[in-house]
């Protein structure tokens, strides 16, 4: 029977019969087997990116050194380590002294990324993979310009003179605190015992570096977690950076959402080429049976035929997909690393998975089915209809769901993505015929092709307001994405504008405000979007908070506006007229996520200790706060000053030109009491990670582009065989071909009219729903999508119906008429 | 050898079916208690106008189809008394067509077409079997043209080579001129009543062409679902 099977398999693939099943099944496993790939690979790269900010793979930051036993573990597991020692110390060199935070670290530092040195402060400077070596000092360009130093001068630290070989311009894991704003120097971790500067008492801060593979960090990080002190944390490269866990958060669901697209559109395709292939069989199936072959060897035939074709098709796209996602990485070569040439299995599973799983819901149940043809139907002339098999649809539909929520593991993407494909089918389908009932109105007005062809409209009511249903479904999908993607895009964009502040200034006193503004201006420093914010430590004592996040002290900041970027979500800001009067009552604004983390309640009285004073304020309203905005944030902000004018501090932000980075040193000196933050590296490794994400979410949106272009495809093949008949019968009475192109047109344009208009009202509700729900941003309509998709909609399937079917027009009919 | 059944018969068989019509309520009779006996060799044509029953008959003698009421007897088996399983048993060894429409795979070559019920059976030699066949039939340079490259003509002679090719004793034909021109179906006729006799086929014959009917030994008349032997026509 296997041999029967794939000889007659054999003959209806050379025969073309399987092409269009065999086609979307090899794209259904490429897809999604590429995709995987690809997000694999996003991901690891997204991982690797912030390794780099953290300089390992997994960073353990501790009060207390590491003891011995641990770093023998990682040892034998084994596990690449570096130890960095962090401490605060005066330096001094020939023309000046700093405090300054000292990091002494160990030879294999840094474990991931790269360290840039220069030979001149703020220099573009070039990449090193370790540290200085013994006797050497690496000072970054702040502290080198407090100093008065230059290249090879000596900066003593403690007991201990050390030479200046290289200027430190980034490093991996730059601090990105407000609180370590010091400006800094890179000792050898074998020079810290000489320097004395780390006594008993000091404070110094740990960090042990692990970078290997996950399953031995795993384990590691097991082992160590009990027995981790209060002072001791694991921080992973996710954790560094809000603004890129934001992102990547983000990137990824849109790519799992793509991938189930992609998965739901080839199920679709699957199901349209198996139920033609199913009918063509009929009559085969009939013929088999008068032959002599019974049911059940018909199933096993059909069984061996599909499992052959499951086989090839697994040979093809396998390889395929590889190749697929070799050229995606090509592609995209500038922006994400590649991790390792060795794929991962999982990808594989995943698609083959998908493969078999779409041959077995889609394909194999009306191939069985087809056992159950009479065998007397070879003796009647029409030919065979198959009426919707319920059951099949079923299992179809169990299929997706599985398969959506294997390739998404998430609830919320699968149910919003199935409840909302049921839906819009349904509503399709009816608001489908109700516009083709419209459309016969038309027919009056209309040409001899134009009439011919809403007619046959009208009389396949209910094949097309299926047809419709599908081309919308398969548009609506395509639509949506398109409009996620561009959505994401710019918001992304939006958060990183070419003048996000890259430099906040820190312990700006009231009367160098003024000063500041002179000295950046002589400098020919922008001084535009200079904004001063006024600080102060607080720690919140009245209700008393048993959560450590509470019992923290957090800066504040008061002001008569509500801040840029945030926005209040219960409550209301103070009235500003009254914020100067000294009667009106102390207020104060909190986050969202710290007020329900701490259980406060609007309109409760909050005492904070500020700088020894207690200050009551009353809770007047909770603020949102877009943490990946890279604007100054603040946890509490009050309603009035706190400190008086002349002993308040000032923070100020502002966007350093890669050309004006070298007036830094000169500003710096002018003002030595002004610290710094350089938040320059870690807003470029954003804005990397941002094209990097755009360019990934193009490329899949092409494949999943590829997908619904394969339903289009199939949809219209499934039809195909009707209109070439009908299309014989109308030359046979006389119809030139240019009518029966025009007849077609008609029909697909007006197909693709009523599709795309329904596609695009429902990518709207889609979209809505997938902006809030899923990437928690605020809804946007687009009306252009109202305008542009009935027509994109006509042109797209109109030029599919006519290239599809132009073997109808040119096919001889008596040949046509002879096959049917 | 003998049998206590018969060859080829039916006993009372009757066909009903729903009245499409939702307005009529009485359902249509298709056949009416329909009786024949047809012995082994035999030939036998069922003649009637269109839409008496004919194929019906046709499709129900060959185990295609079961009746509504009776027996029926195909190759001394009770083909009332068999399931889909069985019916399709016996076909594979005492049954093949001649369809009016030829009914040839499309994706299949003129002699893949032949070989067909060959490899159904299991043949090893099907290939060279067809090859003969197709050579009985004059096509032999054909093997390899599709049923569309064939004119109504050569498909129903490719039609025939791929009936006796299956070596059935009982061969069931359905109008096998019915699309064919005059010329072309005499030619046709010509070479099945030729292979018949070399082959000592029990041919059963559904035909409306009074002239096709007169070659066979005898004709059964259907008219409005009941069947009745002509002796004369």
């Amino acid at each position: 029977m296997f041999k029967l099977a794939a000889r007659l398999a054999w003959r209806d693939w050379r025969g073309g019969e399987l092409s269009l099943l065999f086609i979307a099944l090899v794209l259904a496993i490429t897809s999604v087997t590429s995709i995987s790939l690809f997000t694999h690979q996003v991901k690891q790269s997204m991982v690797a990116q912030g390794a780099d900010l953290i300089a390992a793979d997994l960073r353990l930051n501790s009060s207390q050194p590491v003891p011995e036993f641990w770093l023998s573990k990682a040892q034998d597991l084994p596990l690449q380590q570096a130890q960095v020692s962090q401490f605060q110390a005066m330096v001094f060199a020939d023309q000046g002294m700093q405090l300054a935070s000292i990091k002494a670290v160990s030879k294999n530092h840094p474990l991931r990324g790269e360290i840039t040195v220069g030979k001149a402060a703020f220099d573009l400077g070039q990449a090193v993979k370790h540290g200085p070596k013994q006797g050497e000092i690496w000072p970054d360009s702040r502290l080198l310009a407090s100093l008065n130093a230059t290249l090879n001068d000596t900066i003593d630290v403690g007991q201990l003179s050390l030479k200046i070989s290289q200027i430190l311009i980034t490093e991996p894991d730059q601090p990105s605190g407000f609180a370590s704003f010091a400006p800094s120097a890179m000792i050898n971790l074998n020079d810290l015992a000489a320097t004395e500067a780390v006594q008993t008492g000091s404070r110094v801060t740990y960090r042990w570096l692990l970078a290997g593979p996950d399953s031995a960090l795993n384990n590691l990080q097991k082992q160590i977690t009990p027995l981790l002190t209060n002072g001791q944390k694991w921080q992973s490269p996710t954790d560094g950076n809000a603004n890129m866990a934001a992102t990547l958060d983000k990137a990824e669901q849109f790519l799992l959402l793509a991938g189930s697209l992609a998965v739901v559109l080839a199920g679709v395709a699957l199901s349209l080429s198996a139920r033609r292939y199913s009918l063509r069989q009929a009559k085969h199936v009939a013929l088999l049976k008068c032959l002599g072959l019974k049911p059940n060897q018909l199933r096993l035939l059909y069984l061996s035929q599909m499992i052959l074709l499951a086989l090839l098709a697994l040979l093809i796209s396998l390889p395929l997909a590889w190749g697929l996602y070799q050229g995606l990485l090509l592609l995209v070569v500038d922006y994400i690393q590649a991790s390792s040439m060795i794929p991962p299995l999982e990808p594989f599973i995943l698609g083959a998975g998908t493969g078999t799983l779409c041959l077995l819901a889609f394909v194999l149940p009306p191939m069985l089915a087809l056992a159950k043809v009479a065998p007397a139907q070879v003796l009647r002339q029409s030919s065979s209809q198959s009426k919707t098999n319920m059951g099949h649809l079923a299992i179809g539909f169990s299929a997706v769901i599985t398969l959506v929520y294997w390739h998404s593991q998430s609830l919320l993407i699968s149910s919003a993505l199935i409840v909302g494909v049921v839906i819009i089918l349904i509503l399709l389908a009816l608001l489908a015929n109700l516009l083709i009932k419209l459309g016969n109105k038309l027919r009056p007005h209309l040409g001899q092709g134009g009439k011919i062809g809403l007619a046959n409209l009208a009389r396949r009511k209910h094949q097309n307001s299926l047809q419709v249903a599908i081309f919308g479904l398969a548009l609506m999908l395509l639509f949506s994405l398109i409009s996620v993607r561009t959505f994401l895009i710019d918001d992304w964009q939006q958060q990183l504008t070419k003048d996000t502040p890259n430099l906040f200034l820190f312990n700006i006193y009231q009367q160098q405000r003024e000063s500041l503004v002179d000295s950046m201006e002589q400098q020919g420093l922008t001084t535009q979007a200079l904004t001063f914010f006024p600080i102060a430590r607080a720690r919140l004592t009245e209700p008393k908070m048993h959560n450590p996040r509470g019992d923290r002290e957090l800066n504040l900041t008061w002001s008569q506006n509500l801040p840029l970027g945030n926005s209040i979500s219960e409550g209301q800001w103070w009235d500003t007229s009254d914020t100067d009067a000294s009667n009106s009552p102390l207020e104060v604004s909190i986050e969202i996520d710290y007020a329900q983390d701490m259980g406060l309640i609007l309109g409760q009285s909050l005492t904070f200790n500020v700088a020894g004073t207690q200050h009551e304020a009353i809770f007047s309203n909770i603020r949102e706060v877009d943490w990946s905005s890279m604007q100054p944030n603040f946890f509490f902000v009050f309603s009035r000053p706190l400190v008086e004018p002349n002993s308040a501090s000032y923070m100020a932000s502002v966007y350093i030109a890669p050309q004006d980075r070298s007036k830094l040193g000169p500003l710096l000196r002018q003002q030595p009491t002004i610290s710094m933050l350089d938040v320059d590296q870690i807003l470029q490794q954003v804005q990397r990670v941002v094209a990097q994400l755009s360019l990934a979410v193009e490329s899949i949106l092409v494949m999943v582009l590829g997908a619904g272009i394969l339903v289009l495809v199939a949809s219209i093949q499934a039809s195909i065989d009707e209109r070439r008949h009908e299309s014989a019968i109308l030359r046979t009475l006389g119809a030139s071909k240019s009518l029966i192109r025009s007849i077609l047109l008609v029909e697909y344009a007006s197909l693709g009219f009523v599709s795309g208009l329904i596609a695009g009202v429902s990518a709207e509700a889609l979209v809505a729903v997938l902006q809030n729900q899923l990437f928690q941003m605020p809804i946007q309509f687009h009306w252009p999508l109202w305008v542009l998709t009935p027509f994109t909609g006509m042109l797209i399937i109109g030029a599919c119906g006519w290239w599809f079917n132009r073997t109808v027009v040119t096919a001889p009919p008596l040949r046509t008429l002879r096959q049917t | 050898m003998s049998y206590s059944t018969p060859f080829l018969a039916a006993h009372n068989v009757s066909q009903v079916v729903a009245n499409p019509q939702a307005t009529q309520t009485n359902d249509l009779h298709i056949l009416q208690d329909v009786n024949f006996t047809i012995e082994a060799g035999q030939s036998v044509a069922i003649v009637g106008a269109s839409g008496s029953g004919k194929t019906t008959l046709l499709g129900m003698m060959a185990g295609l189809d079961s009746p509504s009421h009776g027996q029926l007897f195909l190759a001394h088996k009770d083909l009332t008394q068999l399931g889909e399983e069985g019916r399709a048993e016996l076909r594979k060894h005492h049954v093949s067509f001649i369809f009016q429409n030829f009914q040839l795979l499309p994706s299949l070559t003129a002699l893949e077409n032949i070989m067909l019920p060959l490899e159904v059976k299991g043949s090893s030699d099907a290939s060279a079997l067809a090859h003969q066949y197709l050579n009985h039939v004059g096509l032999s340079e054909r093997g390899h043209h599709y049923p569309n490259q064939l004119s109504g003509g050569e498909q129903q002679r490719v039609a025939i080579a791929r009936a006796f090719a299956a070596q059935a004793p009982i061969l069931f034909a359905d109008e096998p001129t019915g699309n064919l021109d005059s010329e072309t179906g005499h030619h046709i006729i010509e070479l099945l009543f030729e292979l018949n006799q070399q082959h000592q086929t029990t041919l059963v014959l559904v035909t409306h062409d009074l002239q096709l009917a007169q070659r066979c030994q005898r004709r059964l008349s259907l008219t409005a679902g009941k069947l009745t032997e002509l002796t004369n026509v």
